[in-house]
C-alpha cells in the first residue's frame, strides 16, 4: 500500500547442468533477491559450490591485505572489472609485488637512517685538533658532502616505489573485484534447493521485469529451465525497494538507519521528507548559518560520491533551506539582527523580524508544543491505519482512536481558555470516551501512558530549547567581538575577525550536529513509537 | 517579606537548570559509554548509541523551560 516497487515471488527450476549459466545470468541481471533455502530433507538439500572457492577465497584474502598495506587513499580509482579471468600465476604476482614493495621500502629505510647519521656527525662540530687521522677526517668530510647525493637518490626510490604502487593498485582493484564477484557466483548454489538432478531458485523480483527474465530464459535454454510466479501468503515480508521521487530519496537514510517498514506498514519516508527539514530550520534558524551550510554541502557533494554522503548531504541541503527561511523569519544573520541593522522595519506591511526568538520565546514555545501534538496525531494516525489494515477497527479505535479522541479534548480543552462556550462539555464528553476506550483496550495500566505521551509532547520544547541555546552563543560570540575586542583598535581588530570565524564555525558545527540528532530523536523516540513496527527486508539483488 | 519570594523565585530557576543540566550529563555519560561499548562491538549501531545518547537531553530542556517560565512569566507578576 506504499510506494514501493511491487515485487513478484517467482521459482525458478532447472536441470543441473544449466545451473553455472544460469548464475552468470541472474548475476549480470542484477534484479533477484534470493530467498536463502534452509530446510532440509531426503530429497530436497542445499547445492553445493561451484569450483574451489577456498582458493580464491585465500587469494582474495592475500590481496586485500596488500590493497590495505598500500593505504592509498587519495587515489580515486573507479572499480570496473575488466579482468575475465584469473591467470594461474596470480598467486605469484601477488607475493612478487609484496616483497618488491619490501625491498624498495627497506632500501628507503636504510638510507633514511643514512642520513640521520650524517646530520648526527655534522652536529659535533669541527673535527681538527682531537688527534684523528687525517685520512679519517677526509672520508667522513666526502660522507658529509655525499648526503644532497643520497637525498636524490632516496627521492628517485620513493618515485619508483609509487609508480609500482600506483601499477599494481589498480591491477589488484580489479582482481580483487573480479574475484569477489567469482566468489560470490560459485556460493550461490549454496542458497538453492537442490535435488538429484534439479535445481530450484527461490526469489523475489520487481514485478514489471518479470517478462524480461521470463523471455531471456526462454531463448536460452527453451524448456530445460522455467520459471514462475507463486502466490504467496500475507505474512510473508516481501523485500523492499523504495521508489520515491528525488527530492524524497535523500531522507531513506533515516529509515534506514532505524529499520526497513514491513510490508504491511505505512512508509514514514514522505512524512520525514516534510518534518525532518522543518524541525531543524526551527531550531537552527539563521541566514548565515543557513547559506553556510547549504554551499557546504553542495561542495562536499562534488568530493564524496557515496551513497550514504550523498544521502547525508542531501538531508542538509534541504534543511539548510528551512534553516534559511527560518533565520528570515527570526530576523538572524550570524546571531546580528539583520533587519534592525539594516534598517527596515516593515516587508509587505510585516513587522520584521515576524518573530523575535529571544524577547518572543513564549511564541515559539507555544509553536513547538502546537508541532508536537499535530506531528503525535500524525503518528497515531498513521498507527491508526496501520491497525486498521492489518487487524481490524476495533483495535484501531480502542489502541490509536482513543489516544487521538483524548489529545483532541485537550485541544478542545486549550481553546476553552480562550473562547469558552460549549467546547467544555464537548471536551470532557470527549476526555470520558477516550478514557473508557483505553482502559478498555489496555487495561488500567493504559492510564499511565498518559504522563508518558505529556512527556512526548513536551519534548518537542527541544524545538525551542535548543534554538534558544544556539543564539545564544551566537550572540555571545558577537557581543564580546563588537563590544570588548574591537574597541581597543589595533591589532586587536584582527583577533576579533578570529575569534568571530572560530567562534561561529565552532557554533555552525554544535548546530549542525545538534539539530540533527535532536529532530532525529525527535522522529525516532516520540513519532515512530506512535506507529512504527519496521523489521522489513530491504531489496538486496543478487549480484549487486 | 515581597524581596524574599522575588529572592526565591531567581534561586529557583537558577537551581532548575543547574539540577538538571548535572542530571542530564550524568545520565548522558552512563548511556555515553555503553552506547562507546555497543559501538566498538558492532559499527552499525552508531546511529542509535547517538540517538539514545542524546535522549536524557530531554531532562536538561525541561528545567531550561521551567527557569524561562519562572524569570520571564511568574516574576514579571511579583515586581
Amino acid at each position: 500500500m506504499n510506494s514501493n516497487v511491487r515485487m513478484a515471488k517467482i521459482v525458478l527450476v532447472g536441470t543441473k547442468d544449466t545451473m553455472k549459466e544460469i548464475i552468470d545470468i541472474l548475476h549480470s541481471l542484477k534484479i533477484i533477491h534470493i530467498i536463502d533455502f534452509k530446510e532440509q530433507d531426503k530429497t530436497f538439500e542445499v547445492g553445493k559450490s561451484l569450483g574451489e572457492v577456498t582458493i580464491f577465497s585465500e587469494l582474495l584474502l592475500s590481496i586485500r591485505s596488500l590493497l590495505h598495506k598500500f593505504d592509498n587513499k587519495s587515489m580515486n580509482i573507479k572499480t570496473t572489472y575488466i579482468k575475465s579471468e584469473v591467470s594461474r600465476d596470480l598467486e605469484k604476482e601477488i607475493f612478487e609485488t609484496e616483497n618488491i614493495i619490501k625491498e624498495y621500502s627497506e632500501k628507503i629505510d636504510k638510507i633514511g637512517s643514512i642520513i640521520k647519521e650524517i646530520e648526527n656527525i655534522k652536529s659535533i662540530g669541527e673535527l681538527k685538533d682531537i688527534g684523528i687521522e687525517k685520512k679519517l677526517i677526509s672520508s667522513i668530510d666526502n660522507l658529509i658532502s655525499s648526503k644532497p647525493k643520497l637525498e636524490a637518490y632516496k627521492i628517485e626510490l620513493k618515485n619508483q616505489m609509487d609508480a609500482i604502487v600506483t601499477q599494481e593498485y589498480v591491477n589488484l582493484l580489479q582482481y580483487e573485484d573480479f574475484l569477489s564477484n567469482e566468489i560470490e557466483k560459485m556460493e550461490a548454489p549454496l542458497r538453492f534447493t537442490t535435488t538429484k538432478n534439479t535445481f530450484i531458485v527461490e526469489g523475489w523480483i520487481p514485478e514489471n521485469k518479470y517478462q524480461d527474465i521470463k523471455d531471456i530464459l526462454k531463448k536460452k535454454f527453451n524448456d530445460r529451465v522455467t520459471i514462475d510466479k507463486v502466490k504467496f501468503s500475507d505474512s510473508e515480508e516481501v523485500p523492499i525497494e523504495f521508489k520515491h521521487p528525488i527530492p524524497v530519496k535523500p531522507f531513506e537514510l533515516l529509515i534506514e538507519l532505524f529499520e526497513y517498514p514491513k510490508t504491511k506498514e505505512i512508509d514514514p519516508t514522505f512524512a520525514i521528507f516534510i518534518t525532518f527539514p522543518l524541525f531543524y530550520g526551527i531550531m537552527l534558524g539563521d541566514i548565515g548559518y543557513g547559506l553556510v551550510i547549504f554551499f557546504t554541502s553542495l561542495f562536499m557533494k562534488t568530493k564524496f560520491k557515496t551513497e550514504g554522503w550523498k544521502m547525508i548531504l542531501g538531508i542538509l541541503e534541504y534543511s539548510s533551506l528551512y534553516t534559511i527561511i527560518f533565520g528570515i523569519i527570526y530576523g538572524e544573520f550570524f546571531g546580528f539582527g539583520i533587519f534592525h541593522f539594516l534598517g527596515i522595519e516593515k516587508i509587505f506591511g510585516l513587522q520584521m523580524p515576524i518573530l523575535n526568538r529571544i524577547i518572543n520565546f513564549m511564541s515559539i514555545m507555544i509553536l513547538s508544543i502546537s508541532i508536537g501534538i499535530f506531528h503525535i496525531l500524525l503518528g497515531l494516525s498513521f498507527g491508526f491505519i496501520n491497525l486498521y489494515h492489518n487487524h481490524n477497527l476495533k483495535k484501531a479505535i480502542l489502541e490509536k482512536g482513543s489516544w487521538i479522541m483524548f489529545i483532541f479534548s485537550i485541544i478542545l480543552f486549550a481553546i476553552n481558555i480562550y473562547a469558552s462556550g460549549p467546547l467544555f462539555y464537548i471536551g470532557s464528553s470527549l476526555l470520558l470516551t477516550s478514557i473508557i476506550l483505553l482502559i478498555i483496550g489496555e487495561g488500567f495500566i493504559g492510564l499511565i501512558h498518559i504522563f508518558s505521551l505529556m512527556s512526548n509532547i513536551l519534548s518537542y520544547l527541544r524545538l525551542m530549547a535548543i534554538g534558544l541555546s544556539s543564539v545564544g552563543i551566537a550572540i555571545v560570540i558577537n557581543s564580546i567581538v563588537t563590544r570588548v575586542i574591537f574597541p581597543k583598535g589595533g591589532v586587536f581588530i584582527l583577533l576579533g575577525y578570529i575569534v568571530l570565524i572560530g567562534g561561529h564555525t565552532g557554533n555552525i558545527l554544535l548546530g549542525i550536529l545538534a539539530s540533527f540528532i535532536h529532530a532525529l530523536r525527535l522522529h525516532y523516540v516520540e513519532f515512530f513509537t506512535k506507529f512504527y513496527e519496521g523489521g522489513g527486508i530491504k531489496y538486496k539483488p543478487f549480484g549487486t | 517579606m515581597e524581596q524574599l519570594t522575588i529572592a526565591i523565585v531567581v534561586l529557583s530557576s537558577v537551581i532548575s537548570v543547574i539540577a538538571t543540566g548535572f542530571a542530564a550529563a550524568w545520565a548522558e555519560k552512563h548511556i555515553g559509554s555503553a552506547a562507546i561499548g555497543a559501538i566498538t562491538e558492532k559499527e552499525e549501531l552508531f546511529s542509535k548509541g547517538l540517538v539514545l545518547t542524546v535522549i536524557p537531553e530531554t531532562i536538561v530542556i525541561f528545567g531550561l523551560t521551567v527557569s524561562l517560565v519562572l524569570l520571564f512569566v511568574v516574576l514579571p507578576q511579583l515586581l
